[in-house]
């Protein structure tokens, strides 16, 4: 795939003025932490309720009214066929994180199952040879390695960084 | 000397030679000689040739004469041997058979030696085999006989001679042998042998023998006859007569026929006792029949008595067993009633306590129930408040979730506006961790709460538990009160029963002695009568016994009588 066509390429610009960080919002996605670019995230709000479409994929949950316009909710839970963790009360306390619409452009959000926090990593952070390996449809840029700290020992949890609009693309929902 | 030696010698002496004179006298001598040794040989020959071996030369020759002298002599010695051989077998002795197998022959044609020594060999074999038979006969072994065929000619007849003679007595005396043998096993119908030839003596030796056995056969066959008629208790049965019997066998006819009559007669006697026997004995069966119907009528009834009397005996005793079992009883009521009065008295005055403290308790029991219905209310309000508070607190988690997806969204804010935002997402981080704590503190309060509400639901119910219990309680005490009055009552009236009960059991008492002395002396009766009874019921069974072995007596008899008519039957007298 050509570098212009690529949609995170943007990403690779970004930094430009601070090469070594990459800026992301981490979610979870049932046990596992994903990340996305911080730059395809408009704002994070709280489910409300979804108004189902007929004749569309399992993933495409419905529509709903954000502040007056119509936006496209994605569960993306359904898109990368992650299970579900159990014991969570439902919907209700999921969150959508609403995309940036230079991105999309149209109004578009995807449903997880919380929204963690606003983080700031090395490149040295990310691994990214692995990810060449991995199904494409999966649309893997890299392996996070997240210090923390658990009984004063410094240990590695692994956040699952996603290239979002590769995965709208290839579902049809934004136009290359 | 050769014809021409002596013509040269009598030429010799016509010359006048002196020596050959000489010589021709010598020659004279020995002619001289020659001539008177011959005339002494001719003389013995001419004796030998008339059988005379007595005479020898005797004259002392030399040369030619001297070796035919002693040649004569060598002759005549061994024909006078020959003679003197032959003069001993004609005595019977042929003792010089071993000296001339000895010599067996002389010369290749000598004949004489070997012909007398096979003639004195036949001699000698025949005189063996006549030894041989003639001792095996002495010992009786008449089947032994001489092998001719080891003789020859005129000896070999003689053996044959020898053998036939003994075969002629041998066959008839075997013959006679195995017809004795025969007798003298019973068997008398033994004859001699017809093929074999007898004569003279032996003759009569065969007819004596055959005669014994016709007599013996004759007799012994009209004997078993009558024995055998005798056997089937056929004593008409005589000796016939017409047999010829005679000697010993006459005095064994009659002592037969005697014996046959004298049972006739005596069987006659016996068969007229024996059927009176019988109808006498058919009489005193139907007699004893009678009498062991009736001693079995006594000893069925005897028994019946006895038995009555077992079970009245029985009865008696068990009465009086009852009665004193009574008396033990009326003892133990009075006893009992003793402590019944005791116990009465005791368990009234309880019960007048017990309704004291029964009301004691009831009285406590409606102050609980009081106390717990304050209780009661405040749980009630507690529950209600905790309910309010729980409200307050979803709404302070509410309100960190809402300040926490806010902080997020400026967190976001703050670092899309890069340099600018970066002061604004350090308060945002802030305010997002300040968030999360309320968020967290709401949640441990609202767990809390629960906790709380939890327990005072428990308490609640457990309050309304007491206050039905108390009540129940208080019901229960009320209850016991009324128990505590009624059980008061009953002792009363127990207490009057009891004084009845030991007047009435004083009475009884005094009865019960009685009615066991009247006992123990219809018992004393009792066993004096079955005594007797027993006594009574052992004599019936003795006459009974009794009776049981004249019937089998009797049976004995009549089976004797009976079977004696069966075997009388088969007598013909």
């Amino acid at each position: 795939m050509p570098a212009e066509n690529r949609p995170d390429s943007r990403n690779h610009r970004a930094p430009a003025d601070m090469p070594d960080k990459i800026q992301v919002v981490e979610f979870l996605l049932g046990k596992e932490h994903y990340a996305i670019d911080l730059y395809d995230v408009k704002e994070v709000v709280d489910y409300t309720a979804i108004t189902r479409l007929p004749n569309t994929p399992a993933y495409i949950k419905g529509i709903m009214d954000l502040r007056g316009e119509i936006t496209t909710i994605i569960d993306l839970r359904e898109r990368l066929s992650v299970a579900a963790e159990k014991n969570t009360g439902g919907d209700d306390n999921r969150r959508i994180i609403v995309l940036d619409e230079k991105l999309t452009g149209v109004k578009m959000g995807i449903i997880v199952d919380d929204v963690l926090s606003v983080s700031t990593y090395d490149q040295s952070d990310v691994d990214r040879s692995s990810a060449s390996i991995y199904n494409d449809d999966a649309a893997i840029q890299g392996i996070i390695r997240k210090k923390v700290r658990v009984r004063e020992k410094e240990v590695s949890d692994l956040v699952v960084w996603i290239g979002i609009s590769r995965i709208l693309r290839d579902a049809g929902c934004i136009t290359p | 000397m050769e014809k021409q030696e002596i013509e040269n010698l009598f030429k010799n002496a016509e010359r006048g030679d002196m020596s050959a004179l000489n010589q021709i006298r010598e020659q004279f001598f020995r002619l001289a000689e020659t001539d008177r040794g011959l005339i002494e040989v001719q003389s013995v020959l001419a004796k030998m040739s008339v059988n005379d071996f007595t005479a020898t030369v005797k004259g002392n020759y030399s040369g030619t004469l001297a070796d035919l002298a002693r040649e004569v002599n060598t002759v005549q010695e061994r024909l006078h041997h020959l003679t003197t051989t032959a003069n001993h077998i004609a005595l019977g002795n042929i003792g010089d058979l071993a000296e001339f197998k000895k010599i067996g022959r002389r010369s290749d044609n000598d004949e004489m030696v070997p012909a007398f020594t096979r003639m004195m060999t036949a001699i000698s074999a025949m005189i063996a085999d006549a030894n041989m038979l003639s001792a095996a006969a002495t010992e009786g072994g008449l089947s032994v006989r001489a092998d001719a065929s080891k003789h020859q000619g005129e000896f070999k007849t003689i053996i044959e001679g020898v053998n036939a003679t003994l075969d002629a007595i041998t066959l008839p005396v075997n013959e006679g042998i195995r017809v004795s043998r025969e007798f003298s096993c019973g068997n008398f119908s033994a004859r001699m042998n017809e093929n074999v030839r007898v004569s003279g003596d032996l003759a009569k030796f065969r007819d004596a023998l055959d005669g014994i056995g016709s007599n013996v056969s004759g007799a012994i066959f009209e004997i078993t006859r009558v024995a055998d008629a005798y056997a089937t208790y056929d004593f008409t049965a005589h000796i016939d007569t017409s047999a010829n019997l005679s000697g010993d066998f006459v005095e064994l006819r009659t002592s037969l026929d005697k014996i046959g009559s004298e049972v006739s007669e005596a069987i006659g006697l016996v068969n007229a006792q024996v059927k009176n026997l019988t109808k006498e004995a058919g009489e005193t069966a139907t007699v004893l029949s009678q009498i062991t119907a009736g001693s079995e009528e006594i000893a069925k009834n005897t028994t019946h008595v006895h038995e009555n009397m077992e079970k009245g005996h029985e009865g008696i005793s068990q009465v009086s067993k009852a009665m004193e079992d009574l008396a033990a009883a009326v003892e133990e009521i009075t006893t009992n009633m003793e402590n019944v009065s005791a116990l009465a008295k005791k368990t009234k005055d309880l019960s007048t306590n017990g309704v004291s403290l029964s009301r004691k308790a009831n009285d406590s029991m409606g102050r609980i129930n009081d106390a717990t219905s304050v209780v009661n209310e405040s749980i009630t309000e507690i529950s209600a408040k905790m309910d309010e508070i729980g409200k307050i607190v979803g709404i302070i988690r509410d309100l960190a979730n809402q300040t926490n997806l806010l902080a997020l969204n400026a967190a976001i804010e703050a670092a899309r506006a890069g340099d600018a935002g970066r002061g604004f997402a350090v308060v945002a981080a802030e305010v997002k961790s300040l968030a999360q704590e309320s968020r967290a503190s709401a949640e441990n309060i609202e767990t809390m709460i629960g906790d709380l509400q939890k327990r005072s639901n428990h308490a609640a119910e457990a309050v309304t538990t007491a206050t039905t219990e108390v009540s129940t309680g208080s019901r229960d005490v009320e209850d016991t009160i009324r128990v505590f009055n009624q059980i008061v009552e009953s002792i009363e009236q127990v207490s009057r029963n009891t004084e009845e009960v030991a007047a009435a059991t004083e009475e009884q008492a005094a009865t019960t002695e009685e009615i066991t002395a009247s006992v123990t002396e219809v018992t004393r009766l009792f066993e004096e009568t079955e005594k007797e009874s027993s006594d009574t019921a052992a004599a019936t069974e003795e006459s009974l016994a009794s009776i049981e072995e004249i019937n089998t007596a009797m049976g004995d008899v009549n089976k004797v009588v009976t079977s004696l008519t069966t075997e009388m039957t088969k007598f013909s007298v």
